[in-house]
């Protein structure tokens, strides 16, 4: 849960109130300088009118160089940021040829598997060759290759499931399972802070959708019961079927869901389950297999466990694993099977080769030292964080963090002091969260070594301070037996 | 008798109508003299007031009791998630065993491989496979983020710039899977209460794309362009100057579905005329038509300004994978915050990028391909049909 302090809550409203009143003052100059301006196309309605992009033109350019930093080597512990300058207040920015060497605190590499790998990178290397980097053709009509049915079957066989499907994008895979899955007459009940890709695949298959409360089981059973016992909007027919979508691991939150109570009350309302591991696959559970080994939940209990590989196991695409019968389905009706590219062959590789490493069938134990690294760096810089006063959302193990900032002037200013001291951070604010909830995100990698995460936590400790973020600082001991000893004096 | 009662009645009347008209107790408030009709005038008043402030009479409702929800729960009964398998949702696709190039092994066998949509034969170059090894040994295989989050490699920028240069368009954008690009775009631009007149034999994902976007859709016979033209003359029934609605038409250049090639001039055309904007999926066309493979407007001769939203998948000629949308500088930075498949989802792989860099640089330094495409193309026309 989120605490946010009364006076925090008030300046950032006021903040915000501020940036809304020069915004608009802005474009009344604007709207009084273009007027003697002839439109040079007469007749097209702008591509945006008036408010619709108010707070990208106004609130979001002015931090706009926090955000699409690019980079110039493998998205590793260490990376290499172009520097880019601007001219014109950031409204367009240029790159330069000057890198800066930062520790990346903000890119999805759990594992490790992002840069090049010792096991992984000579096999890839090697299906290129054969297999050239892309199929050209869609998988039902010559794209499905000898490294496609093999994956299908490893990812499966790591879920713990019959049978497993696989993309080319995580995006795709939620879009346009969904749709296939449920129609008009069905009901999808997903939690209020799902990802944009799951809202997509909800609003294109033309079922009826409510949301339960982030992460609430009662909640979520009461509109089940609601939901059951007044049938179809308007004709009050019976429900053809229900879906209800979580996610493993909520990327804006950090926190893992509550897998077993949520599954027991969809048991006692015969609802099907949908499970999103895009961030936990790989990352958490005793051997990488996602929150389902965590919490103890066994997979045959979840009817559908969709993942991604872009996060734990640095390739690109998304799965779905369910029973055979539901994926013979889906490779008959799905159109993101039917219609889509086939994943690139040295993608698939990649993942093939990462799985092994995970389960050690590699014949090393890196796959265990990886995942071991990953759970104690994850929670030595929590605990760490909690100590030194910063509000961190997240639950154990999670290796996703994020840091509370609320005030809209905090993060360009945390984004670019980081910078300057060569720690790259994450930081995101509306539309992505709530308003006033606005956060810096930080990620941990099994590739983190101990020196790296203590030189993050002392930059963090700096700027936070400069920046003036410890919402909740710890009383130290040694300060409380000072006090009791002055008492007994 | 009956004297007598109209005498009384006669007499109740006049007492009634001269204590009406009486001064009542020669009150004078605000200068009005109060008469005896204003007490009944202000009791009607009264009387009307109070009724218009009775609710009206709703029967009662009477919720669900917790044991009735209970039994509703338990004689429901759901559909199964999958309709009854049948013979034909079993069957596998062939399973190649090499590279998709114009000749590949399956089960063991060479055969001549039709069913790829490697056009320009890149499936296999060695150039490309060159750069894609040394994009691979220096950044890895994926990008680990979205665009916004550290997950824009250079080579991102490179590929970007190279396309627009290859097209003569200010600026491009990158998306990370072929179909995508055209569902993400749609909605992007296109939002509920605009107006979007599509041709009704596109595929799949511009059906998707247009379904999302909430937009009023307006659909015109496949390829046929007095269709088209009376579906617009339609929609901008009595105002062509468009203030506050965008109006948009969508069409492939080469329709997937059919195979046919869209008239691009004529459309221009009409859409100057009507005033509507023009977003065209080139997947099929890009590095096939044109003189030098830049598409349909070459291929017509049309000036590249003229279509003001061109997308593509590099999945068919490029032999990559992954898509782009080009346009004017205010169409690519629109998309850059609003469309979903950009921001909401990790970017393509570095390699992929630089094979499409490489595909690229190898179309424009060898036109020849195009040639030699274009007669085996003829040769099939000639010996089928």
């Amino acid at each position: 849960m989120v605490r946010l302090p009364y006076f925090t809550a008030l300046t950032t409203l006021f903040s915000y109130g501020l940036l809304f009143a020069f915004g608009q003052m802005r474009d009344l100059f604007r709207k009084i300088l273009d007027l003697p301006k002839s439109k040079k196309v007469q007749g097209y309605a702008p591509i945006c009118l008036g408010l619709e992009d108010f707070y990208t033109r106004r609130l979001f350019l002015r931090a706009q160089d926090c955000f699409g930093r690019p980079i110039a080597s493998a998205p590793d512990a260490w990376i290499d940021v172009v520097e880019r300058y601007s001219n014109d207040n950031n409204k367009t920015l240029h790159r330069t040829s000057n890198i800066t060497k930062c520790l990346n605190l903000g890119s999805y590499n759990y594992l490790g598997f992002a840069a090049a790998d010792e096991y992984c990178t000579p096999r890839v290397i090697e299906s290129l060759k054969q297999y050239s980097p892309g199929t050209c053709s869609v998988r039902v009509d010559g794209g499905t290759t000898k490294l496609h049915t093999e994956l299908e079957e490893l990812a499966a066989r790591f879920v713990g499931k019959p049978a497993a499907i696989l993309f080319g994008m995580g995006y795709v895979t939620n879009s346009a399972i969904i749709p296939a899955l449920i129609a008009k007459g069905g009901l999808i009940i997903s939690d209020s802070l799902n990802h944009n890709s799951i809202v997509n695949g909800a609003r294109g298959s033309g079922a009826t959708v409510r949301v339960f409360q982030h992460n609430t089981p009662s909640h979520l059973e009461e509109v089940l019961r609601e939901q059951i016992a007044e049938g179809q909007p308007r004709t009050h027919r019976p429900w053809k079927k229900i879906i209800v979508i979580v996610e493993g691991i909520y990327s804006m939150e950090g926190e893992l869901c509550k897998l077993p109570e949520i599954i027991a009350v969809c048991k006692k309302y015969k609802a099907y389950t949908y499970l999103d591991e895009a961030h936990s696959i790989g990352a958490i559970g005793k051997t990488g297999r996602g929150v389902c080994e965590l919490l103890g939940v066994d997979p045959a209990d979840v009817d559908i466990m969709m993942g991604t590989f872009t996060k734990s196991f640095g390739s690109c695409g998304g799965y779905i694993a369910a029973s055979k019968e539901i994926i013979q389905y889906l490779k008959h009706t799905c159109p993101a099977h039917l219609y889509g590219t086939s994943m690139s062959p040295p993608a698939v590789q990649q993942v093939i080769s990462a799985i092994k490493v995970i389960l050690g069938e590699d014949g090393s134990n890196r796959g265990a030292q990886k995942l071991a690294q990953i759970r104690d760096n994850s929670n030595f810089f929590r605990a760490e964080l909690h100590k030194m006063g910063f509000e961190v959302l997240g639950d154990e193990d999670s290796p996703v963090m994020p840091i509370m900032l609320y005030n809209p002037a905090k993060i360009p200013a945390f984004s670019r002091e980081c910078l300057k001291q060569n720690v790259a951070v994450v930081t995101v604010a509306f539309p992505a969260t709530p308003l006033l909830l606005a956060r810096a995100r930080i990620c941990i990698s099994a590739s983190h070594s101990r020196e790296d995460l203590m030189r993050g936590l002392e930059v963090l400790s700096k700027v936070g301070d400069l920046v003036g973020i410890k919402y909740f600082p710890v009383e130290s001991e040694n300060s409380h037996a000072e006090a009791k000893l002055k008492k007994l004096d | 008798m009956s004297s007598a009662i109209m005498n009384m009645t006669s007499s109740a009347l006049g007492w009634f109508s001269s204590s009406f008209d009486a001064p009542l107790a020669r009150a004078v408030v605000f200068g009005v003299h109060i008469d005896g009709h204003l007490v009944l005038e202000v009791l009607l008043i009264l009387v009307i007031l109070f009724q218009l402030s009775r609710k009206s009479y709703k029967p009662p409702k009477k919720p669900l009791t917790e044991k009735e929800i209970d039994d509703l729960c338990e004689e429901w009964v759901p559909e199964p998630l999958h309709p009854p398998i049948t013979e034909e949702m079993v069957v596998e696709p062939p399973t190649l065993e090499s590279a998709a190039g114009p000749h590949t092994i399956i089960d063991g066998k060479e055969v001549v491989n039709f069913a790829s949509a490697n056009y320009l034969g890149l499936v296999g170059n060695e150039k490309i496979i060159d750069s894609c090894v040394d994009s691979l040994e220096k950044y890895g295989v994926g990008s680990c983020g979205p665009r916004g989050f550290y997950g824009t490699i250079d080579v991102h920028l490179d590929c970007e710039t190279r396309i627009a240069k290859f097209l003569g368009t200010p600026d491009s954008i990158l998306y990370s899977y072929g179909i995508s690009t055209i569902f993400s775009v749609i909605p992007a631009f296109c939002k509920k209460g605009d107006i979007i007149v599509a041709d009704d034999g596109v595929n799949w994902a511009v059906q998707n794309g247009l379904h999302l976007s909430r937009s009023t859709i307006v659909y015109f016979k496949h390829n046929d362009m007095a269709s088209l033209q009376s579906a617009l003359e339609k929609t901008t029934k009595g105002n062509r100057r468009a203030e506050k609605l965008r109006r948009y038409i969508v069409i492939e250049a080469v329709y997937q579905n059919s195979g046919q090639v869209a008239p691009l001039d004529e459309i221009v055309r009409l859409k100057e005329k009507y005033r509507f904007r023009l977003i065209m999926d080139e997947s099929n066309s890009f590095g096939v038509l044109g003189n030098s493979g830049r598409g349909l407007a070459e291929h017509y001769g049309v000036p590249i300004e003229k279509v003001d939203i061109i997308t593509a998948g590099m999945g068919n000629s490029l032999a990559t994978d992954g898509g782009f949308c080009t346009g004017s500088v205010r169409v690519v930075d629109h998309q850059r915050l609003s469309s979903s498949g950009y921001v909401f989802s990790a970017s393509l792989p570095p390699y992929l990028a630089s094979a499409a860099i490489s595909a690229v640089n190898h179309l424009e330094e060898n036109p020849a391909i195009l040639a030699s495409l274009r007669n085996n193309i003829a040769l099939l026309w000639k010996c089928n049909l």
